[in-house]
């Protein structure tokens, strides 16, 4: 009965096609039709299921397939369609079960027994993996299955505590030896298995062994065998062989490999260090034969047609080395002298500013002065060929950059150093010119300049705090995007820029026109929905975050079968870096700060109306706001911070750093916005008080916690918690006293007054008389903070209210539910009081052309860039001045309405 | 100079320096992870002695009989990167794994006709236009755009059969592929 050959295939194919097609509604009717006249085809109850989880129905999918698997099914086209079901709907151990059963009956079907170890694997059930290979290479015999048990065992091992993980290698080792002697290791592939379960051993020798052996040879044009034989003979102080290794392949395939010469050079300065320890033949070794192999590594790349940077910056290594750690030897060259021959060779490559910062990193001030005069003396002012002049530009560009890090401007004071960025728009101006003929989607060759200026002005900003200087930064990056409009370069830090003045819309755009996709939603939407919240823009927020979910569940999704294809394909050296991605992505730090600041958005949102918010909290699944210490332990930031460019000393804080907005949100800040819903919750839903007991204690130990730690919780977050605390006491003393420990009646009073001047310590200060240009994301943050303290305030003690009310007609309690009114009352002023606040930050705008001239003005009454001032650049300034107040004012009006919409719908 | 290694999928949180620029695409994670699950060693990765990504190429390895080969699906490097040979560094490598791993008779490429610059590049490298295929780039809006076929002979090819003068004219449709 469960064979697909019940139903005629004929019949079938339609809702294959239709369900390739995602026409799902004729797919489903013709699955109903069928099953009309055939109601126990399990073929079509498995189709019927898919169809119903593809549309959206994952409930009834679920249940019209847990009907099919309880037939036990066998045929592979029933099988796969639940399979397709569960996998989608993540439900792993729904496969394992359906093949187990399976195989269970047709235990000489390889196939089926195939789907059940890939089952396993999507289940990351390691254990399983490693029994079902095991059957598998006793009834098939083939050597893959082995090697897959072999597999399995070092994921055991991997995920195992450290005190088991040895023996799951041991037995790893001992089966790959015996199929070694067997000779069934064939592919490159399984060498690397073997060398995996060695070194995760730490068994470097025997490692070296196999690679130096017969089946090393079998192997040796494997680029990841040879720099891991190469990374062995380091660790087993095969110093000789090192220096062959290294030198030969510097000589014969590449001379500008950065690993052989760190081979090579850390080998041969070993050697030099300490020569009694050696093989003999050590006493040979000294420094001028390493230098002569470097001297005539440059020879042969100058004769070459494109100079390699290779044997240049390893004779840097090399000389810095003997200088820091040879006390007894000269270096053949000065530091200083290399350093500049180096720049006159590369100094026109954008990576030159790059390449040298280990060497100048603490180079004395007299010095680096002396340096950037011999750089500058290196560019030849009087050559006319384009080529020359742009490799100029990039010359001064990077001597700049190198001014910047080696923090020669410091003593430059405001005016001087406005000068100094003048001095640097001229220079990206005057670049122009040769950048006519790029590509769209080219960078213009001056570009850094431009970047050097916004960073100067972003000091001046942190220096003297006026704004002016935020927006002067912006004009420069704005017009420079303008020429370039692709440079992500310039993007990063204008997000940034905007953020600090409290501008949402325009880094939003900035944001999608990188076009950020994929894996890049986890590593780079930080820069968006970090606090967006605050921005003020509730809905807008909200969608940013949405958006950045579809890489999660393209992880669930993809990435299991991909683990699936390296099995099949049994690339080994690639399974447990997909594990790791796996891993990485479902762990994700920012996934997690997405949710919480979701949660956050979702609550206000819902809370237009008491309805809608009650029903918000039945429905918040709290599993999903876990904070626990193991969950916080295994999350993982994959957030790049690294991507925005830098030219800071290695002692100074980064550009990324210095234009954040607000401190990075850290696994505290997930901790504090985790409780917060779940006490939340628990008021409104559960009404459990021994809980919401726990849960305040716990936010009051994050509070005390971020008291003494790194303060990357805001002020207001911190009074938002405290708010929350009082709350949820109050509500434990509410509940005690309906069960009629009547003592509490009198802790009652004090605590709502803890609650009240909790609230009132949280409201802004009157920011009425801030001038327009002055308007920063701290302002906003501060509106919405308080908004949404009064919001969970007032939410919370109405439902307070109800829970006497309610149930305590006649208890006498009246008094209690009159004060909790009161407070309500209370709260509701704040909420007056903020729409107060926000009407008189509104009354700051007149007419754009007025408010726009007003902040020009502002901005040309300090010390101002060249660039306002000049004519033509005044309608491009305006029309971005014009922008930003339309945001503000957008923003400040948004909020009004919310809290109109908030009082109109509950009092409705 | 620069350190090459094989591509690690654990890298893809870390080629936004890479990937930001705007002439690279950014896939969906099971399309690197596809070719890393069956070509490992055709996707390698540049570092600066610093440790930051420079640039990357991936390729495959397919085609029967004599159009066995290793084909470039993408190669990319940083802008601040550019210039100082990485991209030929890469290809050698691709080639030689080409050759001496997967025993092809050939490399592949393809490449917008409008890229003037990368085309002088691959020429540079001793690739050669094979043929031409109409509308093989379309982003939907009318935005199709030719792309050559270049190819490059690998010592296994010792005839040079898999390349043709005058490719230039050798007109295919993407469906002929």
């Amino acid at each position: 009965m469960n064979t697909i050959v019940d139903v005629n295939e004929r019949k079938i194919r339609p809702i294959y096609e239709a369900i390739d097609n995602c026409s799902y509604k004729p797919a489903l009717q013709q699955c109903n039709k069928l099953l009309k006249k055939q109601p126990d085809a399990l073929i079509l109850k498995a189709l019927k299921g898919l169809v119903l989880e593809r549309m959206g129905k994952s409930d009834e999918a679920l249940q019209l397939c847990n009907q099919v698997k309880e037939k036990n099914p066998t045929d592979e086209p029933i099988l796969q369609a639940l399979t397709m079901v569960y996998r989608s709907l993540g439900k792993h151990d729904e496969i394992v079960k359906i093949y187990d059963n399976a195989t269970r009956k047709n235990p000489n079907n390889e196939e089926l027994s195939n789907h059940w170890f890939m089952a396993m694997v999507r289940n990351s059930d390691f254990k399983g993996q490693q029994q079902v290979a095991l059957k598998l290479h006793k009834n098939f015999k083939l050597n893959k299955y082995l090697f897959w048990a072999i597999m399995s065992l070092v994921l055991q091992a991997e995920n195992a505590p450290a005190s088991q993980s040895g023996i799951f290698l041991e037995l790893a080792e001992r089966m790959m030896d015996k199929a070694v002697k067997e000779g069934k290791l064939e592919q490159t592939e399984e060498v690397h298995l073997y060398l995996i379960v060695l070194l995760a051993q730490n068994k470097f020798q025997a490692a070296l062994d196999v690679l130096e052996g017969d089946l090393g040879k079998k192997c040796k044009e494997d680029v990841e065998i040879n720099r891991i034989r190469s990374d062995l003979l380091l660790k087993t102080s095969n110093w000789i062989k090192a220096i062959e290794m290294g030198k030969k392949s510097l000589t014969e395939s590449n001379p500008d490999d950065w690993n052989s010469y760190n081979i090579y050079l850390e080998s041969y300065l070993h050697l030099l260090s300490e020569p009694d320890k050696n093989e003999n033949g050590s006493s040979s070794v000294n420094l001028d034969e390493a230098r002569e192999f470097l001297y005539s590594l440059q020879k042969s790349v100058i004769e070459s047609s494109d100079v390699k940077r290779g044997p240049f910056l390893a004779e840097l290594k090399l000389e810095k080395y003997i200088v820091e750690k040879l006390k007894d030897c000269k270096p053949a060259k000065e530091i200083d002298t290399l350093i500049v021959d180096y720049f006159l060779r590369f100094g026109s490559k954008d990576c030159c500013f790059e390449d040298l910062q280990p060497y100048l990193k603490e180079i004395h001030i007299d010095s680096a002065k002396k340096i950037i005069e011999k750089f500058k003396a290196t560019i030849d002012e009087s050559c006319d060929d384009e080529k020359s002049k742009i490799q100029n530009i990039k010359k001064n560009v990077n001597i700049h950059k190198f001014e910047r890090y080696l923090n020669l401007l410091v003593e430059y004071n405001e005016v001087e150093s406005i000068q100094y960025v003048n001095k640097l728009w001229h220079s990206y101006k005057d670049s122009l010119q040769y950048g006519t003929k790029l590509l769209e989607a080219e960078n213009q060759y001056g570009d850094d300049f431009v970047l050097l200026c916004s960073h100067v002005l972003i000091d001046l900003y942190k220096k003297f705090g006026k704004s002016s200087y935020i927006f002067q930064a912006i004009f420069l990056l704005e017009a420079a995007v303008k020429k370039s409009n692709y440079n992500f370069q310039f993007k990063l830090p204008l997000i940034r820029l905007y953020q600090t003045i409290g501008i949402f819309d325009r880094p939003l755009e900035l944001y999608k026109s990188m076009d950020i996709k994929h894996v890049q939603l986890d590593t780079m939407s930080h820069y968006i929905v970090s606090r967006s919240f605050s921005s003020g823009f509730f809905d807008e927020s909200t969608q940013a975050c949405y958006d950045t979910l579809p890489i999660y569940r393209s992880n669930e999704l993809e990435t299991p079968e991909m683990i699936v294809q390296a099995f099949k394909f049994t690339t080994f050296s690639k399974i447990q870096e997909f594990v790791a991605l796996r891993k990485e992505l479902e762990n994700s730090l920012q996934k997690a700060l997405v949710d919480r600041e979701m949660v956050r958005l979702e609550i206000l949102i819902a809370s237009k109306s008491n309805k809608q918010v009650i029903e918000y909290f039945q429905d918040l699944d709290v599993s999903e706001l876990s904070y626990d210490d193991g969950f916080c332990t295994n999350l993982r930031d994959n957030r790049d911070f690294v991507s925005m460019p830098n030219y800071n000393p290695d002692n100074k804080p980064t550009m990324e750093e210095i234009t954040r907005v607000s401190s990075k949100l850290d696994k505290l800040w997930l901790k504090l916005f985790s409780i917060i819903p779940r006490i939340l919750k628990c008021i409104h839903v559960e009404q459990n008080a021994d809980n919401v007991k726990q849960l305040v204690e716990e936010l009051e130990k994050i509070l005390t916690e971020e008291i003494k730690g790194d303060h990357n919780i805001m002020e207001q977050e911190m009074q938002l918690g405290n708010v929350i605390v009082k709350l949820g006491r109050l509500f434990i003393t509410v509940k005690e006293i309906q069960n009629g420990q009547k003592e509490f009646v009198q802790n009652f009073d004090s605590i709502a007054e803890e609650l009240v001047n909790a609230i009132k310590a949280s409201e802004p200060v009157d920011n009425s008389q801030i001038k327009l240009y002055d308007i920063k994301w701290l302002l906003f943050h501060q509106l919405t903070s308080f908004f949404e303290t009064c919001n969970y305030a007032l939410i919370g003690i109405g439902v307070l209210n109800e829970t006497l009310n309610v149930k305590n007609k006649k208890s006498g309690l009246k008094a209690l539910a009159q004060k909790l009114q009161n407070m309500s009352l209370t709260i509701k002023n704040h909420f007056t009081y903020l729409k107060k606040q926000l009407i008189c930050l509104n009354e700051l705008f007149k007419n754009d052309e007025e408010d726009c001239d007003k902040i020009l003005l502002y901005i040309k009454s300090e010390p101002h860039v060249e660039f306002c001032d000049e004519k033509e650049s005044v309608p491009f300034v305006k029309e971005i001045l014009g922008k930003i107040n339309t945001n503000w004012k957008n923003n400040i009006q948004n909020m009004i309405k919310e809290i109109d919409s908030k009082f109109e719908s509950n009092e409705k | 100079m620069s350190a090459v290694r094989r591509f690690k999928a654990t890298d893809l949180f870390k080629f936004n320096n890479v990937n930001l620029d705007f002439l690279t695409e950014t896939y969906n994670i099971s399309f690197y992870l596809s070719y890393l699950a069956r070509w490992p060693d055709l996707f390698c990765v540049q570092e600066s002695p610093n440790g930051a990504m420079m640039g990357y190429i991936m390729g495959k390895a397919e085609g029967r009989g004599k159009e066995w080969h290793g084909h470039v699906t993408a190669i990319t490097v940083a802008s601040e990167y550019r210039r100082i040979g990485l991209a030929d560094g890469m290809m050698k490598l691709l080639e030689s794994v080409s050759d001496k791993i997967y025993n092809g008779y050939f490399v592949d490429l393809f490449v917008r006709v409008s890229n003037t610059v990368a085309i002088g590049m691959y020429k540079k490298f001793g690739y050669s236009v094979y043929r031409r295929v109409i509308g093989y780039y379309s982003s939907g809006d009318n935005n199709e755009e030719d792309a050559f076929d270049m190819r490059k002979p690998l010592p296994r090819d010792v005839n040079k059969e898999s390349i043709i003068e005058n490719g230039e004219q050798n007109l295919v449709k993407p469906e002929d592929l």
